[in-house]
């Protein structure tokens, strides 16, 4: 009975509570929409972030130019510890300046062991790091600087993950390397870099994409470094980035 | 002679539904290819058991770092409910036996992408689309007692053809709507909840129908409603916690993207095109105007919920004018949604047809057609087979006239849904397309 009295008052005034629970989104909405707005602004002040890096006798350092804000970034190994907190790889994060929300970290790996298969899994509140690859109009650049202190070439192994039109070229240097290649994905290249007074100084090498459909992302190896012995340990060098949960990457 | 007359009937209806089905899958091969970069990531995370929400979270983090704001803020993949992964985790499978080691370059974000995917890819993803536009027909002509015409006027709809064959999966989402609703009217409560929860999940805008349901149980003092929605309620949970992490980005994505498509909130691209500054652009898109969407949103389906709560009418007609209203208030509105008012227009015509519901059932869909021919351009859909951007970029028009162009169409296309929504409320539109035509022929 009672049922039935409740079904017909809700019946009788569904048209006034929907209107009501109408004004309770709105307040909720209106309740929501500072944080919304925060949230939003704090996605539309980050920026880009670059990264260079340098190859020496025995480290090699990573350079990454980012947003921190007033957060510090979080760098893991593969295995998903604490990058910072393992022995033997030194680190440094700073902010460059008060007035601005970039910083500089230099991240350097010493006594590079045998076999060593290191991945970059850094990520910074929501961010996850990657290569500089930009694409204008009908071109897209990878940027890449090695420094050496050998005065010798150096040959790289790069494989990459593409698929262009047949019209595209990808060159390195003056080398068109994909000259006599078909369509394919995940292509290695091995390709020598040699070195001049430029290049010694702050190397400095550009692959073109011309009339380019497509984004290549690339993943890079560096193989049989002409640096000192325990450089030609490193076998194989890979460099990759792949998602860390946010969660994992608060502090 | 009654066994005659029916089995001539279910030939012709055969016949016509293998034309349906031939025209459509003579169209496979077209696509938008942003879309279509999509599909393809669909199909080859789901090959490789991987939810396309974790590639869709990576690649949104990626595209923060290389671009920062706007557009990029997510990018653009698979920010849909998780039905379309059990749909289309099988049909992935089976593409993996052919096409095993296929990857997906996705563009970078902001860039327009070009994938190149073989036929199968096309046929497959498509399949199941178009079984829904069968079953649409299917259950329009049941719905309208065997009427030929309701069946053909979907199944041959430019736009519906268009949309199903070479576009988006709209048709799922709008199968299990109309289902929702045929069951209903069937007394087939629990099924209709199952039905709709599906649609649900498929795309998110059959929620909208959801209150419908529930108001029409208040309306006739049954408690069936809370049944109705908590069948709604679990099963909508049961698909959607696996993927909790990625459900929640795909609606964070929505409600933060910024208005686009037939809606007159996409006045921001007047400030842009009026040269407003990055900032200005970036508060306009991405924090006032979803705002505003949100606004409009809540109070207009609550007003329609209300108006609907104390109104006599049948079902269909409560659900066209939800959805007309959901069009109206809504900050996203592209082309393929508007498949969803073709089959609830097709039960009004053959209920209470006129002159003027006929021509404003066919502008809302040759306007919204329109959109799509100018918008994206359509010369676009053909890069299948052809990458010549001279071909595929013909009718792009000069960003001035387009905008120009689409503006119009916008404003058009709001002003009919006002006018539909006002002769279904009324009884009779704003405008009369009759008597303007009797006014002509004297």
């Amino acid at each position: 009975m009672k049922r039935k009295v409740v079904i017909y008052h809700l019946s009788k005034h569904i048209d006034k509570i929907i209107i009501g629970l109408g004004y309770v989104l709105l307040f909720i909405l209106l309740l929501g929409l500072v944080p919304g707005i925060l949230y939003q602004e704090k996605l539309m002040e980050v920026g880009i972030w670059q990264e260079t890096r340098e190859i020496g006798n025995d480290n090699f350092i990573v350079r990454y130019h980012m947003n921190s804000g007033d957060n510090k970034p979080t760098v893991l190994t593969s295995g998903g510890e604490e990058l910072l907190a393992v022995d033997g790889w030194g680190s440094t994060i700073e902010k460059s300046n008060d007035n601005s929300p970039r910083s500089i970290w230099d991240h350097t790996f010493r006594n590079v062991a045998a076999s060593s298969f290191i991945i970059h899994d850094i990520a910074w509140d929501d961010y996850q790091m990657m290569q500089t690859v930009r694409l204008w109009e009908n071109q897209v650049i990878f940027e890449y600087k090695f420094l050496s202190t050998e005065n010798e070439d150096i040959q790289l192994t790069l494989s990459l993950k593409h698929r262009y039109d047949n019209y595209s070229t990808l060159t390195l240097g003056n080398v068109k390397i994909n000259e006599n290649q078909e369509n394919e994905l995940f292509v290695k290249y091995v390709v020598k870099l040699e070195l001049d007074n430029t290049f010694a100084a702050a190397g400095n090498v550009r692959y073109l994409v011309d009339n380019a459909l497509y984004w290549l992302r690339l993943t890079f190896y560096a193989e049989n470094i002409p640096a000192d012995n325990r450089w030609h340990d490193v076998a194989r060098l890979t460099m990759s980035y792949s998602l860390i949960e946010r969660e994992q990457s608060q502090e | 002679m009654l066994k005659d007359r029916k089995r001539k009937i279910n030939k012709r209806l055969v016949l016509l539904i293998m034309l349906a089905l031939g025209i459509r899958f003579a169209l496979i091969n077209l696509n938008h290819p942003l879309d279509l970069q999509t599909w393809h990531g669909l199909f080859v995370d789901l090959n490789q058991n991987r939810s396309p929400y974790t590639t869709f979270e990576e690649l949104t983090y990626e595209a923060r770092a290389t671009q920062g704001v706007g557009w990029s803020q997510y990018y653009m993949y698979f920010a849909y409910p998780p039905m379309l992964i059990p749909v289309y985790y099988p049909l992935a499978k089976l593409y993996g036996v052919f096409y095993p080691n296929d990857q997906v370059n996705f563009s970078i974000a902001d860039v327009d992408p070009y994938p190149q995917v073989p036929l199968l890819l096309n046929f497959l993803f498509k399949l199941p689309i178009i079984l829904a536009d069968i079953g649409i027909a299917l259950l329009l002509y049941k719905m309208t007692k065997g009427s030929e015409k309701s069946l053909i006027s979907y199944l041959f709809n430019p736009l519906v053809i268009f949309v199903s064959a070479a576009w988006m999966f709209d048709s799922i989402a709008a199968f299990f709507l109309v289902l929702a609703l045929y069951l209903f009217e069937r007394r087939r409560y629990d099924f209709s909840a199952v039905a709709l929860s599906f649609g649900f999940l498929t795309k998110i805008f059959p929620i909208f129908a959801l209150p419908v349901f529930c108001i029409e149980f208040i309306r006739r003092k049954s408690w069936k409603f809370v049944r109705y929605a908590l069948i709604f309620g679990a099963v909508a949970a049961l698909v959607t916690l696996p993927f909790w992490s990625g459900v929640k980005l795909s609606f964070e994505y929505h409600s933060a993207r910024q208005p686009s498509g037939l809606t007159p909130l996409s006045i921001h691209f007047v400030a842009w095109a009026i040269g407003a500054s990055e900032s200005t652009l970036n508060q306009l898109e991405f924090v006032i105007l979803p705002a505003v969407g949100s606004f409009f949103l809540i109070a207009g389906m609550s007003l329609i919920y209300a108006y609907l709560s104390k109104k006599e009418i049948s079902l269909r007609q409560k659900l066209l004018m939800t959805f007309i209203v959901y069009f109206i208030v809504s900050k996203n509105l592209h082309e393929p949604h508007i498949l969803t008012l073709i089959p609830f227009c097709i039960l009004e015509l053959h209920e209470r047809c006129s002159f003027d519901k006929k021509w404003q059932y066919r502008l809302l869909w040759m306007l919204a057609f329109a959109y799509a021919i100018i918008g994206a351009p359509l010369t676009r859909f053909l890069y299948g087979y052809t990458l010549d951007m001279g071909i595929l970029y013909l009718f792009e028009l000069p960003m001035i006239v387009k905008g120009v162009i689409l503006a119009g169409v916008v404003v058009t296309f709001h002003l009919i849904l006002w006018n539909a929504l006002i002769t279904l409320i009324r009884g009779r539109p704003v405008v009369s397309l009759e008597g303007l035509r009797q006014r002509l022929k004297r």
